[in-house]
């Protein structure tokens, strides 16, 4: 039974990952007046996926090997396991566990440990700056971007995910939490790695980052983990913040609507705004970017989750 | 007991500059911040220098205005002059690539910065320049008009017309757009403004020229100068930077092309309406008194160049572009030595570099408008 729900869940990721894919050279190329191949540019995906498969696999030589191998599964199995708890309707959830915010934070790191331990096994400078800089980077938005997960934890009394998303029945919680709402929105660009906030690829040194010395399907692996990441961080930010599946007035018109596709359209929402935000800014040079997170965003986030903290404990007990 | 020795990383990278030429920098690094930079050059050393001696003076060519530099001498050397007409031309054709040239630079300041969608619009006003180019000369990337005497022919009917209406309508537009989008950009300015800065001694002691030069706050522009062809029949203004850093020097060019739309602008309403473009009577022959220097006979018998040696210089986009000739009165060049600006800005890249961070490498190379091309000649 679980076997076949992993089953339609890692399929319909698949689907939504080469659609995002598709909808992503379209936006972009629209933005940036370039034609499209032929066909609408169908075949584009299905080429580049072929070119990948016969790339030639490029080991190093060193005893890194076997991590080298097996390293960029596991980071695409760290950011699907994510999905397991997200719930996109009242019940359909693979694991509707009770410390669903918990294990989200949980993989999260994950993810951020096993690309350090990437630029190491790729045995290769280039490839160890990309990881450094790419972990600096997403470690100083990290904490502040959790400290907005607590407020909204505060706020909902859950840590189950699906407990949080009906909490948010009044109202959504983008709107008493905005600052949170955009700190995160923000992780998720530096995660998803969209501009203004992502890493500079200074064209020679860290271009390709810390997947650099990939090839062939290790690369195939980094390259569809970015776009789940994608996916999952829009998913997140409509189950954190932009009440999930529920639609944004009980009309009786919006009530019609299937629930699975109102997360769809937050969703696809967010992913307009990544997709956009990668051919309108440029990027922040990566010792701004870290300050920026560690001086401006960490602060703030503090005196948030106090503030929150303590409106919710006045409205609780009604003493002062 | 094993100690550990920390030291600091080299790296080999492979620069590309914005023209699509390469050279290669050594980096040692600490961490972020560049210790050491060294630049090498040869990757695409094609030797013109040695062609251009071994060509008659004819076929010996390269980009517009950089080719304008030859051709200049070659007519000192002559003692002829181009008609009005040509000059106008010329100068015209000159301010058109010199608008493709600033446009490949700033795009890729903003590529360098991480924005690469001014890039794209960018190509699409290239597109457009090169279209004319082809108009006036037949062929899209150098414009093969420039003779010694001279132009390869006049433009072709309407081609003025359709220049000045697509610069006002939609290149000034596209540039406004730019200014809109890039120059007021709070991020852009955080990855320019006081970067990979150059200060107007050290700027003429590392032998800058052209927009670089100007950035750092010396007024010196060749066109003004020691103006050749038309240059001093024509109203402009020089821009000048005040820092000297990326910023200043994108702020420059940008300006420059404004200024260049104005040239070219005034170039159509002075331009006089004569069709002859002649070589002088010291070259063409008795029975050819009107040459063109497209025809067969000219190409095969060449002409030969009185002995001496001579020194021009124009105001190629990058900087001072010097050509000079050593004749021994034959057909050929005896010794030619070509003054590219991408070498001095080459030089300097060392000590601009050094202190800065390694994202900004591309920032600061190609708002030095370095062409590999150039730089190896």
């Amino acid at each position: 039974m679980i076997i076949s729900e992993i089953i339609i869940l890692l399929s319909a990721l698949f689907a939504a990952s080469v659609l995002l894919i598709y909808v992503e050279r379209k936006l972009i190329a629209a933005v940036r007046l370039k034609k499209i191949a032929r066909v609408y540019g169908l075949m584009q995906p299905i080429a580049d996926a072929f070119k990948l498969f016969f790339n030639e696999t490029i080991l190093p030589r060193g005893k890194t090997q076997v991590a080298f191998m097996l390293l960029p599964v596991l980071f695409f199995t760290s950011i699907v396991a994510c999905w397991a708890v997200i719930p996109v309707d009242e019940g359909v959830v693979l694991a509707d566990i009770n410390a669903g915010a918990l294990f989200l934070v949980a993989m999260f790191f994950l993810s951020i440990c096993l690309i350090v331990v990437i630029g190491w096994a790729s045995d290769s400078k280039y490839a160890m700056f990309g990881a450094l800089h790419s972990v600096a980077m997403m470690v100083a938005y990290e904490l502040s971007a959790m400290l907005a997960i607590v407020c909204v934890l505060i706020s909902s009394g859950s840590m189950r995910l699906s407990d949080i998303v009906n909490a948010q029945a009044e109202m959504w919680y983008c709107l008493p939490h905005f600052p949170m709402f955009v700190v995160f929105f923000i992780y998720a660009l530096v995660r998803t790695n969209c501009p203004p906030f992502r890493m500079s690829e200074s064209g020679n040194i860290s271009d390709g980052e810390y997947s650099i010395e990939y090839t062939s399907v290790g690369y195939i692996f980094i390259a569809f983990a970015r776009y789940v990441n994608m996916l999952l961080m829009s998913a997140v930010i409509t189950v954190f913040f932009l009440g999930g599946w529920l639609p944004p007035f009980e009309v009786e018109l919006f009530l019609l609507i299937p629930s699975v596709i109102w997360f769809g359209l937050k969703m696809s929402l967010c992913l307009l705004i990544f997709i956009f935000t990668k051919t309108a800014f440029p990027i922040y040079r990566y010792d701004n970017l870290v300050q920026f997170g560690w001086k401006m965003f960490l602060p703030f986030s503090l005196v948030w989750v106090i503030a929150a903290a303590g409106y919710t404990l006045v409205s609780a007990t009604g003493k002062f | 007991m094993v100690r550990a020795v920390l030291k600091n990383s080299t790296l080999n990278t492979m620069q590309q500059t914005a023209g699509g030429g390469f050279f290669r920098l050594v980096l040692e690094v600490d961490g972020e911040n560049i210790l050491k930079a060294t630049p090498h050059i040869g990757f695409s050393h094609f030797g013109i220098e040695k062609l251009i001696e071994n060509k008659s003076y004819i076929n010996a060519v390269s980009l517009l205005n950089q080719e304008y530099a030859l051709v200049l001498a070659i007519e000192k050397l002559l003692k002829i002059k181009p008609s009005k007409r040509a000059a106008y031309i010329r100068v015209l054709l000159a301010e058109l690539s010199r608008i493709m040239s600033h446009l490949q630079t700033v795009v890729s300041i903003a590529e360098g910065a991480g924005n690469s969608t001014p890039s794209y619009y960018g190509a699409a006003v290239q597109e457009k320049i090169m279209e004319f180019l082809e108009l006036a000369g037949g062929s899209r990337l150098h414009a093969n008009c420039l003779r010694v005497g001279g132009v390869y022919n006049d433009l072709s009917y309407g081609l003025m017309e359709d220049i000045v209406k697509w610069l006002k309508k939609d290149f000034l537009c596209f540039l406004d757009n730019i200014d809109e989008k890039l120059t007021e950009d709070r991020i852009f300015k955080q990855r320019t403004v006081g970067i990979g800065t150059v200060s107007s001694e050290n700027a003429i002691e590392w032998g800058f020229s052209g927009a670089n030069l100007r950035a750092s706050g010396s007024l010196w522009d060749l066109r003004k100068a020691q103006p050749y062809d038309v240059y001093d029949e024509l109203d402009f203004e020089i821009p000048i930077g005040k820092y000297g850093d990326c910023y200043s020097r994108y702020l420059v060019r940008m300006a420059e092309m404004r200024q260049s739309v104005n040239i070219i602008l005034q170039i159509i309403e002075k331009i006089p309406e004569d069709f002859m473009i002649i070589l002088d009577d010291t070259v063409a022959t008795d029975n050819e008194k009107t040459v063109l220097s497209h025809s067969s006979k000219n190409i095969d018998e060449d002409y030969n160049v009185p002995a001496g040696q001579c020194y021009e210089s124009t105001e190629a986009p990058s900087g001072e572009f010097g050509a000079y000739l050593v004749s021994d009165g034959s057909n050929r060049a005896y010794r030619c030595k070509i003054r590219t600006p991408s070498f001095a800005h080459l030089q300097a890249v060392p000590h601009v570099l050094k202190g800065n961070k390694i994202e900004d490498i591309n920032t600061i190379i190609s708002s030095l408008g370095i062409e590999a091309g150039e730089v190896d000649r």
